[in-house]
């Protein structure tokens, strides 16, 4: 077992910074109320694996194979052609050779069109979805309507996660367990998270890790990218300097009430990265909140998101997600599309945004600012750190 | 060809060398060495003949080509002998696969040299014409660099076989660069360049090194690297015959900023750094152990010694109090320290100075992760280990190693639910007869480094049980790890190991019995009056007329190998 020393970190906030002139003006934060920081570690969607296979009762969408033939053919592609390209597909040396035919399989005015650029050229194909009742996430409307699920942790009613109900069926977008983690999703993170800056979260005015009626919760991007140890993890511990660029600065209000904190509702804006989400825009945002013991960082953020990015997220890479991850774009399109349950688009009464829900998990993390150059407070954990110093 | 034949010379003269050194070097020493009378046959040690380390050959080729020169290849592991390296330097040859290296890496070298990017930089001179040999042009160039990569002029026969071979060279490639670049790969490989050999000469006081060989030992004590200009032409001009020009030149090294690498040298060689090379961790214990890890960790040290002993000019015990450092954003993960980039005194790769704040458990360089890490184990700390390397490095006492037999299984055993904390287990361990004796040396010391982990983070417990670091050494009882630096700081041995240590690794070689009477009596009080500062030190040693006397092989006093140890030990 590690044994981690980091919990020392309220004694040398007194101490050891105290000795730093440029964050003398922070010591007097350290009288009762805490500040912590954290590094996150993951975010993205907050899928349930049922474990009684309710979750999607009639199965996991099909393969490319499957939904190639049946296209192809819809689009009017001879069965011969049909067979031949399939064989190509299966064989790997020549399976590149068939990309034309799998992007050019719309068709607009009789014409092959690229589905990815315009995944309309191609009729809905009609995802499966997911059926069951449970599901992570808040109740955003207010209103426990039919289909809406049920939060596993707290029980909520009236849970809003269409995301989910999107992505849960596909089978490289879907958790397979409750603790795994979505195949794709976990490739894009383990490519991207080393070199796209990191996000920070900060919790500040904690007087009790119980019950706090006012803390403040700031997500904001780091100016460094995240590093992970020797063990492939997410170091922790490591000093980030928060980005003052306000578009990347989100403060909300919360309280803690037997240890869970929860959010108000605000607004998140947060810069991805051009090969993921190019940047983040919730709406109607809010977060529920555990501190572990150990001191890592577990959250549920609910909200509305623009349904159009989680596609295109995809859908700009076209053949290659479309014929390796099992995601059949087309209809990817249209399932978000036809999920989408909010802020309607003014003349064509459209959705413009879905309701989603993310996991996010961070760990113990020193954040100062660059603006002020002030620094923050971090981790407490480690059953065996005990006070620092004497 | 003449060119290969200056190549196939050089090598043959390594392997020669490299024979000397393994049959000992005072049959080649013996050769060159003038007899003398006059000086008292208890005073000075033999000469020797060193092998350059890793850190002194980058060294040279850096102060001689230039910082951008890469060196490819491997290098010849370097020994340690009596605590360190620079003494290892001294029994240690080259076989056949180290032969190939240094091949490998003066071919590299030269290509570099010669490139178009550094060419212009390097030769002063311009040949007639490119394609034809060049004497003249070619004398000028061999002769430059051979005088500083040789570090005494070469002698008309060597320079003259060289520019015939990169002459040769230069007819058969075509290129006059290509056969210059020939004949320095030949001068990177000779042994003249890879050892440091000391030649004597005799004197109305007695034997004594010549004027080359003063200035080589001044340069690679001080600065860890060869002669620069000025020290090889006050070589030459016999300056350094004289007490007043040796003061000059000591002075005027100790005041040079290469002065920090040279101190850097002795330290990381002192402190074993290149035991790093070899230290693994188990990462699903300490995930944060890494060799960027290991890397700060050093630079942390060495940071906090250059900087309380050069810069402010401290005391040398103070370094194990000192609440003075250096942080990296790396080292702050370990420490749980926030290490903002923009802190004052920050510099632009990411070091910044820090100060521990008084009741903060961590003080001095025993409570760096250097030092921590460094004397582990991958899953475990050990008392054991942290013990014997301050006994061994930091006061100069041996201490025995275990017998072969010894049964490790209940210190191995860190779940054992009846002993929960290394002191536990140590204390059972202990209690087999052939194991306590050792065991009270080490452990009481180790002992107080146990709120630290095997990489250097604090703990306050173990297994669920509160640590108990109190301790003693050699009597004086502490109740934690502050209270050890404090015993170390105040512990006779701690400057007697100093200035034995930083002895012979001036000279390369363990101190002679006369030597050793002479660090022990003068030299101590000297050091002490100068309020235990490094660059007094290095100046009374540097300076002192013990320094470049020699003893050979007729007349010497046999050298006393564990010197260094029998000299201090309290």
């Amino acid at each position: 077992m590690r044994e981690n020393g980091a919990a020392l970190w309220r004694g040398r906030l007194k101490a050891g910074l105290a000795a730093l002139t440029l964050l003398a003006s922070v010591a007097p934060c350290a009288t009762a109320a805490e500040t912590k920081g954290f590094v996150v570690s993951w975010f993205n969607v907050a899928e349930y694996a049922d474990p009684q296979n309710r979750d999607c009762p009639h199965g996991v969408n099909d393969g490319p194979e499957i939904y190639y033939r049946r296209e192809l053919k819809q689009s009017g592609l001879p069965q011969a052609q049909i067979d031949k390209y399939i064989n190509e597909f299966l064989d790997l040396s020549k399976a590149q050779q068939t990309i034309p035919v799998a992007q050019m399989r719309g068709r607009i005015n009789g014409k092959p069109a690229d589905v990815y650029a315009d995944p309309t050229s191609m009729p809905d194909p009609h995802l499966k979805l997911v059926e069951g009742p449970i599901g992570y996430g808040f109740d955003l409307d207010g209103k426990d309507k039919k289909g809406d699920f049920t939060d596993p942790e707290t029980g909520e009613k009236g849970v809003d996660n269409q995301l989910y109900r999107v992505i849960g069926c596909i089978n490289e977008l879907k958790t397979h367990t409750l603790t795994d983690r979505p195949p794709l999703q976990l490739n894009y993170w383990n490519v991207l998270y080393e070199q796209m800056p990191a996000w920070l979260v900060e919790i500040s005015n904690i007087e009790d890790p119980q019950n706090s009626p006012d803390v403040t919760v700031t997500i904001t991007r780091a100016i460094e990218a995240p590093t992970k140890d020797s063990g492939g993890n997410v170091e922790t511990n490591l000093t980030f300097t928060s980005d003052p660029n306000p578009r990347w600065h989100n403060v909300v209000h919360g309280r803690i009430k037997d240890g869970v904190l929860t959010t108000d509702h605000f607004d998140m804006n947060m810069l991805g990265d051009p090969f993921w989400i190019q940047e983040f825009h919730f709406k109607e945002a809010r977060m529920r909140i555990n501190i572990a013991p150990d001191g890592s960082l577990k959250a549920i953020l609910g909200g509305y998101h623009p349904w159009f990015p989680f596609y295109w997220q995809y859908g700009s890479e076209g053949w290659g997600v479309d014929a390796t991850n099992n995601v059949d774009l087309p209809g990817f399109y249209y399932a978000l599309k036809n999920a989408a349950d909010a802020y309607p688009d003014p003349k064509t009464g459209q959705n413009t945004m879905i309701s989603s829900a993310w996991l996010m998990e961070a760990v113990p993390a020193f954040i100062t600012h660059a603006a002020d150059q002030r620094a923050e407070l971090t981790p407490a954990m480690s059953s065996e750190g005990g006070a620092r110093g004497k | 060809m003449a060119s290969k034949g200056v190549i196939l010379a050089g090598g043959v003269a390594l392997i020669v060398v490299a024979s000397a050194a393994i049959f000992g070097v005072q049959h080649i020493i013996g050769d060159r060495t003038e007899t003398s009378a006059g000086l008292a046959a208890s005073a000075g040690g033999p000469p020797v003949l060193r092998r350059l380390t890793q850190a002194q050959y980058k060294h040279v080729i850096a102060d001689v080509f230039g910082p951008d020169i890469k060196i490819g290849g491997r290098f010849e592991p370097d020994i340690r002998d009596g605590g360190l390296i620079e003494v290892g330097a001294g029994k240690i040859s080259v076989p056949a696969s180290g032969l190939e290296q240094y091949a490998k890496m003066a071919r590299s070298i030269s290509a570099q040299v010669f490139d178009k990017q550094h060419r212009d930089s390097m030769i002063d001179c311009q040949p007639a014409s490119v394609g034809a040999p060049d004497d003249k042009c070619a004398t000028q160039f061999l002769g430059q660099v051979g005088r500083l990569l040789y570090r005494r002029p070469l002698t008309q026969v060597e320079l003259g076989a060289l520019v015939q071979g990169a002459g040769d060279a230069t007819k058969t490639v075509g290129n006059f660069y290509s056969g210059l670049e020939i004949a320095l790969t030949s001068m990177l490989q000779s042994p003249e360049f890879l050892f440091d050999w000391e030649v004597t000469k005799g004197g109305a006081a007695g034997t004594t090194l010549d004027g080359y060989s003063k200035a080589a030992r001044l340069s690679f004590f001080v600065w860890d690297t060869a002669p620069d200009e000025v020290l090889l032409t006050a070589a030459e001009k016999g300056e350094l015959d004289t007490q007043k020009g040796i003061e000059k030149q000591v002075d005027r090294m100790l005041s040079s900023p290469r002065l920090e690498a040279g101190a850097r040298a002795y330290f990381a060689d002192m402190l074993g750094f290149d035991g790093f090379d070899n230290l693994a961790k188990d990462p699903a214990i300490y995930p944060k152990y890494s060799f960027g890890l290991a890397t700060d960790a050093q630079e942390q040290t060495l940071r906090t010694i250059t900087d309380h002993l050069l810069t402010r000019g401290g005391d040398y015990r103070d370094l194990f109090t000192t609440r003075n450092t250096f942080l990296s954003r790396q080292l702050g993960a370990v420490y749980g320290i926030p290490v903002p980039k923009d802190a004052p005194g920050a510099t632009p790769d990411g070091w910044q100075p820090y100060t521990f704040a008084a009741g903060d458990p961590r003080s001095g360089i025993l409570m760096q992760v250097s030092f921590l890490a460094l004397h582990s184990h991958p899953g475990r700390t050990s008392p054991t280990l942290r013990g014997k390397a301050l006994r061994e490095t930091i006061l100069c006492q041996k201490v025995p190693d275990p017998p072969g037999n010894v049964n490790f299984n209940i210190v191995q055993d860190t779940k054992n639910p009846l002993y929960k904390t290394v002191r536990q287990r140590l204390s059972a361990h202990a209690t087999q007869p052939t194991c306590v004796g050792c065991h009270k040396m080490m452990d009481p010391i180790g002992l107080a480094l146990e709120n630290f982990d095997s990489i250097g983070t604090y703990r306050a417990g173990e297994n669920g049980t509160t640590i108990d670091a109190s301790g003693n050494i050699d009597g004086v009882k502490f109740s934690d790890a502050e209270g050890l630096g404090t015993a170390v700081h105040d512990h006779p041995a701690t400057t007697a190991c100093l200035v034995n240590r930083l002895y012979a690794y001036a000279v390369g070689r363990a101190p002679t019995k006369s030597e050793t009477e002479w660090l022990r009596g003068a030299l101590m009080k000297d050091f002490a009056a100068e309020g235990y500062r490094l660059q007094p030190l290095m100046r009374q040693i540097a300076t002192s007329d013990v320094f470049f006397r020699v003893v050979t092989p007729d007349t010497e006093s046999k050298p006393v190998r564990s010197a260094a140890l029998q000299g201090v030990e309290q």
